[in-house]
């Protein structure tokens, strides 16, 4: 593969190097007229990653130590629990992808984007929608329905506010001047597309005309695990696909891997949700449809994980160096693990143990935070410079938010998978007393709880590196590395 | 390359698919199951003047399944029991027999539930039909089960002070749990629809497609 | 629950979707976006973020040089 290396491949440079002001303009002017729509939604997730997290720690104390605030109602495990999920499912994940697929595409369509009103008015009615779900959980109003949990007076809201934000990207995609489609926008999309046909239809089967008895199971199980597989994991795979090739500025390994990863994901994965009913009162045949599914899977994880691994083989002093890569390179690995897992735990003999245990809890959280919050994580740090033109702050802060992270993480997933295989095993004892199997967890949902804190602390850092970087005072005086290097470079 | 965009036309078709797959079909499958008789005659029709099974839950038990909805009960037990042979749920005594469709059409909203930090409740209105039980267990969930992770409900309970007489339905309280001297626990209605819940989760009778296997 | 309804308000939804993706499909063969994947692979690079230049690092790093 020949790579026209245009400039020295310097082991530490910025966005914004070109010396050339002329050719700067087009991508900076992209940036520009996106800066408030993205900020606007990134301040909006930072919010909600917090109330998410201290939601979270609250919920993991409970589920070992029951009479922690076990006076209060609203606070009960089974609402904080879901406070938790929904704040950051809709809170912090919607939020940030919307800031970072919304940028990604309004960049790779390289078009100046325009009706901004629109994202300002849509992000304030999800904003609040959420906020009214949210609460409307705490005072006993949820479903019960997981991942359907807000009460069903938000749900005309955040369909306004969702029908406003796809149209906003399919607009932004109409007007675009690239002549190709890369691939990630291929992921944007259709991901823009399936997020409002699973969430109508689930709303509709489920809370406005309830389908007649399991049924509403399985159409459940197609939403939630749909949400993952066709909501988050494209819109993270999307923004992997960009940020790895851009920030070792060489193109990804196999491009038409890529795109037989989509494809691939697209065909296997909205099918695979029904895994969640193994041994379920629905018919037979749907659960076997769903296994097949779930292993055909590896196919999709395997393209991507040899395209990402492959691309940055070779480059791991790039994956030191940069922020970006390090959480992006970590999501990815992540992805590859999890979704392995996942298939793993789809075959009926390893299903019989872990389903109904903790090894499915840790298994989310692997997916949705090792993987999806992790490259989240480090398109915000991609994203943010060249938004305001300005470094981060602190690089301390960046390194303690990762390492507290990827620890954190770590320690809940091995805890989670470990505790919760030892409850399947004796929970399918029957000569183990059931109140044996809670009490076994126990040290288990101990170690989660530490892992919160170190998450905690981890979001910490990143919450005030990022208001550090908002602060107007900050403008001057702490000129991005990029410029002054271009500066340097100019004397 | 010229194959690619009928391949992927045939991509595009199979999620469209999936969705007329999982869920209309089963839809067409078995949303329209009604109420039948434990065993059906010789032309496979219910057995007129026979009972009919599932049993709608009315009136308190109801109004409990709102309660169990909304303190989000369903993220610690699951309504669901598997076949013998794949887990323990029957040997644990969680139903004599697997859980059907057929089981679950009467519910306006289906709480399956995908975790068992606590015991399964399919048939938790067979195994313990006591509601002393269940108002202690709601109360504080050590009184009856020691080392249980379950959080107290006890904002579900009024305490009072013993009027001239003991109030008649007050919970007994064991000592070491007792909120105090010259103190009663009382439950709420909200506690009481929630025991009435818990009464009417049976699966005591048979399905034809279901039939309990006598040992 | 009344049956049909219901079937028909989850059809028209769906096939309203569906048809969005056809196009889209058709679309995307017709203007050949699916040629040519070498090429196409770079599109994400222009002159003010090139192609062999590392688009990214902690802040703290000019501090070494």
């Amino acid at each position: 593969m020949s790579i026209a290396v245009q400039t020295a491949p310097a082991p530490s440079t910025g966005p914004y190097t070109s010396g050339d002001e002329h050719v700067r303009t087009e991508l900076s002017k992209i940036d520009r007229s996106m800066r408030g729509a993205a900020i606007f939604f990134l301040i909006s997730s930072i919010f909600w990653l917090m109330a998410g997290t201290i939601l979270a720690l609250i919920a993991a104390i409970k589920a070992h130590s029951p009479d922690f605030l076990g006076a209060y109602e609203f606070l009960t495990f089974g609402r904080v629990r879901s406070a938790h999920l929904n704040a950051m499912v809709f809170g912090w994940s919607n939020n940030a992808i919307f800031a970072v697929a919304l940028w990604i595409m309004a960049r790779l369509c390289r078009n100046e984007v325009r009706h901004n009103g629109m994202l300002y008015i849509a992000g304030s009615i999800w904003n609040i929608a959420a906020t009214i779900g949210i609460v409307g959980i705490l005072a006993g109003h949820g479903t019960s329905i997981e991942w359907l949990e807000m009460p069903k007076y938000v749900t005309p809201l955040l369909a306004l506010s969702y029908a406003l934000i796809g149209a906003w990207g399919i607009m932004a995609f109409r007007f675009r001047k690239g002549e190709h489609v890369y691939v990630s926008q291929w992921f944007f999309l259709a991901a823009l597309f399936w997020f409002p046909w699973l969430y109508t239809v689930a709303q509709i089967m489920i809370v406005f005309i309830p389908a007649r008895g399991t049924v509403q199971a399985i159409t459940n199980w197609w939403f939630a695990h749909n949400v993952l597989g066709l909501w988050f994991t494209p819109m993270a795979l999307g923004a992997a696909y960009y940020l790895i090739p851009k920030v070792l500025g060489k193109p990804i390994h196999s491009y038409y891997l890529s795109v037989l990863a989509f494809w691939s994901l697209a065909l296997f994965y909205n099918w695979a949700g029904v895994h969640h009913l193994i041994g379920g009162p629905i018919p037979v045949w749907l659960i076997s449809a769903g296994i097949v599914a779930s292993v055909m899977m590896v196919i999709p994880v395997v393209v991507t994980a040899i395209n990402h691994h492959m691309t940055v083989v070779g480059s791991f002093g790039a994956v030191w160096r940069s922020p970006t890569l390090r959480f992006v390179v970590f999501g990815a690995m992540s992805y590859t693990l999890t979704s392995l897992i996942g298939s793993a735990m789809a075959l009926r003999s390893v299903n019989e143990v872990t389903h109904f245990t903790h090894f499915t809890v840790g298994h989310a959280h692997h997916g949705v935070y090792a993987f999806f919050t992790m490259i989240m994580f480090g398109a915000i740090y991609f994203m943010m410079p060249r938004l305001l033109q300005r470094e981060w702050p602190s690089a301390t802060l960046i390194h303690l938010h990762f390492w507290f992270c990827a620890v954190g993480i770590g320690i809940m997933v091995v805890g989670l998978h470990v505790g919760g295989w030892i409850q399947g095993m004796m929970m399918n004892d029957p000569d183990i007393a059931f109140i044996d199997t809670v009490r076994a967890t126990v040290p288990w949902l101990q170690s989660r709880s530490v892992s919160g804190l170190f998450l905690t602390l981890g979001h910490i850092a990143f919450a005030i590196n990022v208001f550090w970087m908002l602060l107007p005072a900050n403008r001057k005086v702490e000129g991005p590395t990029l410029l002054e290097r271009r500066k340097e470079a100019e004397a | 390359m010229n194959n690619l965009p009928l391949l992927f036309l045939g991509i595009f078709f199979t999620l469209a698919f999936s969705w007329t797959g999982l869920i209309l079909t089963s839809q067409i499958q078995f949303g329209k199951l009604v109420q039948t008789t434990e065993v059906l005659d010789e032309e496979g029709n219910p057995i007129e003047g026979d009972p009919l099974y599932p049993e709608q839950i009315v009136g308190l038990a109801q109004q409990g399944k709102q309660v169990y909805l909304d303190l989000g009960c369903i993220y610690c037990h699951s309504q669901q029991v598997r076949r013998p042979g794949f887990g323990a749920d029957t040997e644990r005594g969680w139903g004599e027999r697997q859980s059907v469709p057929r089981d679950y059409i009467l519910q306006d909203r289906v709480v399956l539930g995908t975790m068992r930090t606590g015991p399964d409740l399919m048939t938790i209105g067979d195994r313990n039909p006591s509601d002393d039980w269940h108002h202690q267990h709601f109360y504080n969930p050590q009184i009856t089960s020691p080392g249980s992770t379950m959080p107290p409900y006890a904002f579900l309970y009024r305490v009072q002070e013993v009027g001239v007489e003991p109030h008649p339905r007050a919970v007994q309280i064991p000592e070491a749990f007792h909120p105090g001297e010259g103190l009663e626990v009382i439950p709420t209605r909200r506690a009481d629809a929630l025991v009435a819940y818990m009464k009417s989760l049976r699966m005591g009778y048979s399905l034809p497609e279901a039939p309990i296997i006598e040992q | 629950m009344e049956g049909f309804g219901y079937i028909l308000t989850i059809f028209l939804v769906g096939a309203f979707l569906f048809t969005s993706a056809v196009i889209a499909l058709y679309w995307a063969s017709k203007n050949g976006q699916f040629k040519d994947f070498e090429e196409n692979a770079k599109t994400i690079f222009d002159a003010e973020e090139p192609e062999g230049l590392e688009g990214d690092s902690f802040p703290d790093n000019k501090k070494k040089d």
